[in-house]
C-alpha cells in the first residue's frame, strides 16, 4: 500500500483518504455462517428502569463507608483535642 | 393472580417481584450518622463560638478593693514576680522604655505595628491572645523570628477574676499552646486581661496573679496606658506614653482591637522623639532580666507544639464552619427574597390577566371527557369521589375506574353507586403510571381529567378544568387542589403549604410557560398530548411530574385553570406525611433527571428546559436542602449571639412568609384564619419538610431502591362531601 504524507506523518492511503478504497489485498482464511438474524433479540432502553437505583448496592457501599471513614476520623480528631486540653488542665 | 417467592405469595401483582432488601446491620444507622454529624456540628460551633467570644476594651473595669494586695506591690514596679513563693515586683530602670502591644496579632495592623519597628530597629514586647494567635500564627512567628517578644494576654481576653480556677488555667494553657505551635516557644509573661497599672492592682485580680505565679508566669503590668483605643489622636498618644522626668516606663499600646492607623503613626513618630531624649527601647527580658530570674522564652516540647496544633486547626475549622453557615445563610435570604419577588410579581400580573373581562380561552368547550380515576385499595374515599365527579356539570362526562387489584372491595364500591356514566376495570396489579395508561387506553373520548381516588371535585371542576383545551396548543391543564381535611394541625399546615407553595408557584409557572407538575389529583389532558410524551412512566415515583415534563417536550403548552378547583385527602399524620414527600421528593428529582436534556435542546422543550429546570432546581430542591442553615444559626444565635437580634431576624423570616400567605390565599379567594397556624408551621413542620428532602437526596445519591408507599386513607374529605 502506498504511503504518502499528510502533515509530517508518514500515512497510509486507506487512513489518508476521505473515503479509502476497499483493500483488495487480503486473503480469505474461513468462512461461517451468517448469524441468525432473524431470531436476535433487539435489546431496547428500559424506560421503566427506575432511576437512581442501583441495585448491585456498591455506590451505596462505597458513599457509606467514606462516610463512616470520615465521621470516625473527625470523631477521633475531636476527642483528641479535648483530651489534649483536659491534659493541658492537669 | 400474585407474585411468588420461593413458592410463597407474597403479594399481588401490583408487587414488583424484586431482591429481598439486605437486612441493615445497625438498625437507624442513618439516625445514628445523622446524630455524630449533628455533634460534630455543635463541636464546632462551640469552639468557633469560644475563640469569637465578644470582649469590652481593656480599659472598662474599675478597681475594686484592695485589702489583700501588698502595698510593696501596690506600689512597686509594672513587673509582678508570684513564682515559686516569691511575691516581688521590679521597676523599669530609668530612661528605658519597654514598648508593649495587646490583643493582636491582627492580620492588617501587626503586620504594620512590625514594620515600624523593624525600620527603627525597636524590640517591644507583643501580649498576644491565644485565639487570634491561633487564626494568624504567622504573624507570631515573624515577631520571634525578628527578635520581639511574646507573652500571653489569655485566649479569648475574658475578665478571669470572675472564672473558675479551672477555666483561669484553661486560658492560660490554651495561650501557651497557640504560641508552641506558632513559635516554637513557651513564654513566662502574662498581661492580665482589663489590667493596667499596680496601683488599680484589686482583690480579685491579685488572686488571680498569684494563681499564674504557681503556673510559672509572671504578671507584667504597664507605667503609662497610651490610652490609642480611644483613638485620641496621634499627639495625644505619644503624650500619653511619654513618662515623666526621664523615669523608664513600659508603655500599653494596642495591635488590634479596631482602627489602628493612630497607634503607627504615634509609633513612628514616638521612637524617634524618645531616641533624641536619651531613650533606650528594650524588651520585658532587656528590662528586668538582671532582676527577675527566668523571664527568657524556653523552647516548647513536641507536646506543646501538638497540643497547640489541634488546637489551631480547630479555630481554623470552626471558624470556617461559622463562615460557610453564614455565608450559606445570606444565600438562603436572598434566594428567599428573589422567590418571593418574582413570585409577587408573577402571581400578581397572572391574577390579572385571569380576572379581566377580556379574557377567555376561547370558545366554550363542551367535548365529551373521559375521567380516569385509579384506585388501589381506596374503599373509604371512592365513592364520593365517583359521585362528584360523575354527577358534574360537564355535558358529558365518562368516568373510567381502574381498579388496580384492590382487594378491600374498591371495585364493587363503585359498581354498587349504579351510575350509568362509570366504568369500572380491573386491571392486574401493576402500580399507578400502568394503572392510568390502562385508563388513557380504555378511554372513549379524546379528553382525559385524572383525578386521585381520594379527592372530591366541585361540580364545575371538570367543565373548567378543560376550557383551555380551546386552545389547540393546549397539552394539558393543572387544576387547583386544595387540602379537604383540615381539622388538624397537621391538615392545617398543608392547607397553607397547599395555597402558598403549590397553587403561587403555579401562576408563575404559568406565566414562564414552564409548569412543572401537573397534580395527579386534578389535571386534565389532551389524549394525543399523553401518547406523545410516551404515556406515563413507572421510571419515577413523580408519574405526573414526569408526564407533565415529557409533555412540555413533545411541544405541548401546559396550563393553569385555578378556577377547577377539587378537594383531596392529605396525610393525617407526621409519618404519612413523610413518606408522601419523601416519594414526592425522590420522583420530583428523578424526573428531573430523566429530563435533564431538555435544557440544550431547542423550541418548547428548551424553553421548558431552560427556564422550568433550573427554577425547581433552585428553589424546589436547592432552597430546601440549604433551609436547615436558618434554624442551625437560630439556634446558634440564641445560645452565643445576641438573642434579640437572633429573634429579630428569625420574625424577619416569618413576616415574609406570612405576607407571602396572606397574597396567596387573597388571590385564591381562602379565608384567612387558618394563618394563624403559620408560625407553629415555622417549628415542626417546615424542619420536617427539609429533612425529607435531605432523606430522599441520600437515597438518591445512595442508589437506594424507594418503592410506591399506599397511604392510610382516613376518608375525612369524602365524610364531608357525602
Amino acid at each position: 500500500m502506498p504511503h504518502r504524507f499528510v502533515g509530517r506523518a508518514r500515512t497510509a492511503d486507506s487512513i489518508r483518504l476521505e473515503r479509502p478504497r476497499p483493500t483488495t489485498s487480503g486473503t480469505v482464511r474461513g468462512r461461517v455462517d451468517k448469524p441468525d438474524v432473524t431470531t436476535r433479540a433487539i435489546r431496547l432502553p428500559d424506560v421503566t428502569q427506575a432511576i437512581f437505583v442501583d441495585r448491585s448496592g456498591r455506590r451505596g457501599r462505597r458513599l457509606r463507608w467514606t462516610a463512616y471513614a470520615l465521621l470516625l476520623l473527625v470523631l477521633g480528631l475531636l476527642a483528641l483535642l479535648w483530651l489534649s486540653q483536659a491534659v493541658g488542665l492537669g | 393472580m400474585g407474585t411468588y417467592r420461593a413458592g410463597q405469595r407474597i403479594g399481588d401483582t401490583q408487587h414488583i417481584a424484586l431482591p429481598e432488601p439486605a437486612r441493615p446491620r445497625l438498625r437507624g444507622r442513618r439516625w445514628i450518622l445523622a446524630g455524630i454529624g449533628t455533634l460534630v456540628l455543635a463541636n464546632l460551633l462551640a469552639i468557633g463560638a469560644y475563640a469569637n467570644s465578644r470582649f469590652a476594651p481593656d480599659n472598662e473595669n474599675k478597681t475594686g478593693r484592695q485589702d489583700t494586695v501588698p502595698a510593696a506591690i501596690r506600689d512597686g514596679g509594672p513587673l509582678v514576680d508570684t513564682r515559686a513563693g516569691r511575691t516581688v515586683s521590679h521597676q523599669v530602670p530609668d530612661r528605658t522604655i519597654v514598648l508593649t502591644f495587646d490583643d493582636g496579632p491582627d492580620p492588617q495592623w501587626t503586620s504594620q505595628v512590625l514594620d515600624v519597628l523593624h525600620r527603627h530597629g525597636v524590640k517591644a514586647t507583643f501580649f498576644v491572645i491565644g485565639s487570634q494567635t491561633s487564626r494568624h500564627p504567622e504573624f507570631v512567628e515573624r515577631m520571634v523570628r525578628e527578635g520581639h517578644e511574646v507573652g500571653a494576654h489569655t485566649f479569648t481576653h475574658p475578665d478571669l477574676p470572675g472564672m473558675a480556677a479551672w477555666r483561669q488555667r484553661l486560658e492560660l494553657s490554651q495561650t501557651q499552646s497557640a504560641i508552641a505551635y506558632a513559635a516554637g516557644i513557651t513564654t513566662p509573661l502574662l498581661r492580665l486581661p482589663y489590667s493596667s497599672g499596680v496601683d488599680s492592682l484589686d482583690d480579685e485580680h491579685w488572686s488571680v496573679v498569684r494563681t499564674a505565679g504557681g503556673e510559672g508566669m509572671v504578671s507584667v503590668f504597664d507605667d503609662t496606658d497610651s490610652r490609642d483605643w480611644a483613638r485620641p489622636g496621634v499627639d495625644a498618644i505619644v503624650r500619653n506614653s511619654t513618662p515623666e522626668d526621664g523615669r523608664g516606663a513600659v508603655v500599653l499600646m494596642h495591635d488590634a482591637g479596631g482602627d489602628r492607623a493612630q497607634t503607627i503613626a504615634a509609633l513612628d513618630r514616638f521612637i524617634p522623639q524618645m531616641q533624641q531624649q536619651g531613650y533606650r527601647f528594650a524588651t520585658v527580658l532587656d528590662a528586668f532580666g538582671g532582676a527577675a530570674p527566668d523571664l527568657a522564652p524556653g523552647p516548647a516540647s513536641r507536646a506543646d507544639r501538638v497540643r497547640g496544633g489541634l488546637l489551631v486547626w480547630a479555630v481554623k475549622v470552626s471558624d470556617g464552619t461559622n463562615w460557610l453557615l453564614w455565608l450559606l445563610l445570606l444565600l438562603v435570604g436572598a434566594l428567599t427574597l428573589i422567590r418571593t419577588l418574582v413570585l409577587f410579581g408573577f402571581a400578581l400580573r397572572h391574577a390579572r390577566r385571569r380576572r379581566a373581562r377580556t379574557w377567555s380561552w376561547g370558545a366554550e368547550v363542551n367535548d365529551p371527557v373521559t375521567v380516569i380515576v385509579p384506585a388501589y385499595n381506596e374503599v373509604r374515599t371512592i365513592a364520593a369521589t365517583v359521585r362528584s365527579l360523575a354527577t358534574g356539570t360537564h355535558p358529558v362526562i365518562e368516568v373510567l375506574v381502574i381498579d388496580d387489584e384492590s382487594d378491600d372491595g374498591t371495585a364493587d364500591e363503585v359498581a354498587s353507586l349504579g351510575l350509568p356514566n362509570v366504568r369500572v376495570v380491573r386491571v392486574p396489579g401493576g402500580g399507578k403510571a400502568a394503572a392510568l395508561n390502562a385508563g388513557v387506553a380504555l378511554a372513549r373520548h379524546d379528553l382525559l381529567v385524572m383525578v386521585d381516588a381520594d379527592t372530591v371535585v366541585a361540580p364545575d371542576a371538570i367543565h373548567k378544568l378543560v376550557q383551555p383545551f380551546a386552545d389547540p396548543g393546549v397539552g394539558a391543564v393543572a387544576g387547583n387542589v386544595k387540602v379537604g381535611n383540615r381539622r388538624r394541625m397537621i391538615g392545617r399546615w398543608q392547607h397553607i403549604e397547599y395555597v402558598i407553595g403549590f397553587n403561587l408557584d403555579r401562576r408563575l409557572y404559568d406565566t414562564l410557560r414552564c409548569m412543572p407538575t401537573i397534580p395527579g389529583a386534578l389535571g386534565g389532558f389532551r389524549k394525543a398530548a399523553v401518547r406523545e410524551a410516551g404515556g406515563l412512566s413507572r421510571a419515577t415515583l413523580a408519574e405526573d411530574t414526569d408526564l407533565t415534563m415529557a409533555i412540555h417536550r413533545a411541544g405541548w403548552q401546559v396550563v393553569y385553570e385555578e378556577t377547577a378547583i377539587a378537594r383531596t385527602e392529605a396525610p393525617n399524620t407526621l409519618g404519612q406525611l413523610w413518606r408522601q414527600r419523601y416519594r414526592w421528593s425522590y420522583g420530583t428529582m428523578q424526573a428531573m433527571w430523566r429530563h435533564r436534556h431538555a435544557v440544550v435542546e431547542k423550541g418548547a422543550s428548551g424553553r421548558f428546559g431552560r427556564r422550568g429546570l433550573p427554577f425547581i432546581a433552585l428553589f424546589s430542591v436547592a432552597l430546601p436542602l440549604l433551609a436547615p442553615v436558618l434554624d442551625i444559626l437560630a439556634v446558634y444565635g440564641l445560645f452565643f449571639l445576641d438573642r434579640t437580634e437572633a429573634l429579630v431576624a428569625w420574625l424577619a423570616v416569618l413576616v415574609i412568609q406570612v405576607v407571602t400567605a396572606i397574597l396567596a390565599f387573597r388571590l385564591d379567594k381562602e379565608p384567612l384564619r387558618p394563618l394563624w397556624a403559620l408560625p407553629f408551621q415555622q417549628l415542626v413542620y417546615r424542619q420536617v419538610m427539609y429533612l425529607v428532602l435531605v432523606h430522599a437526596a441520600a437515597t438518591a445519591l445512595t442508589g437506594g431502591l424507594l418503592r410506591w408507599q399506599h397511604l392510610h386513607r382516613s376518608g375525612e374529605v369524602a365524610a364531608e362531601a357525602a
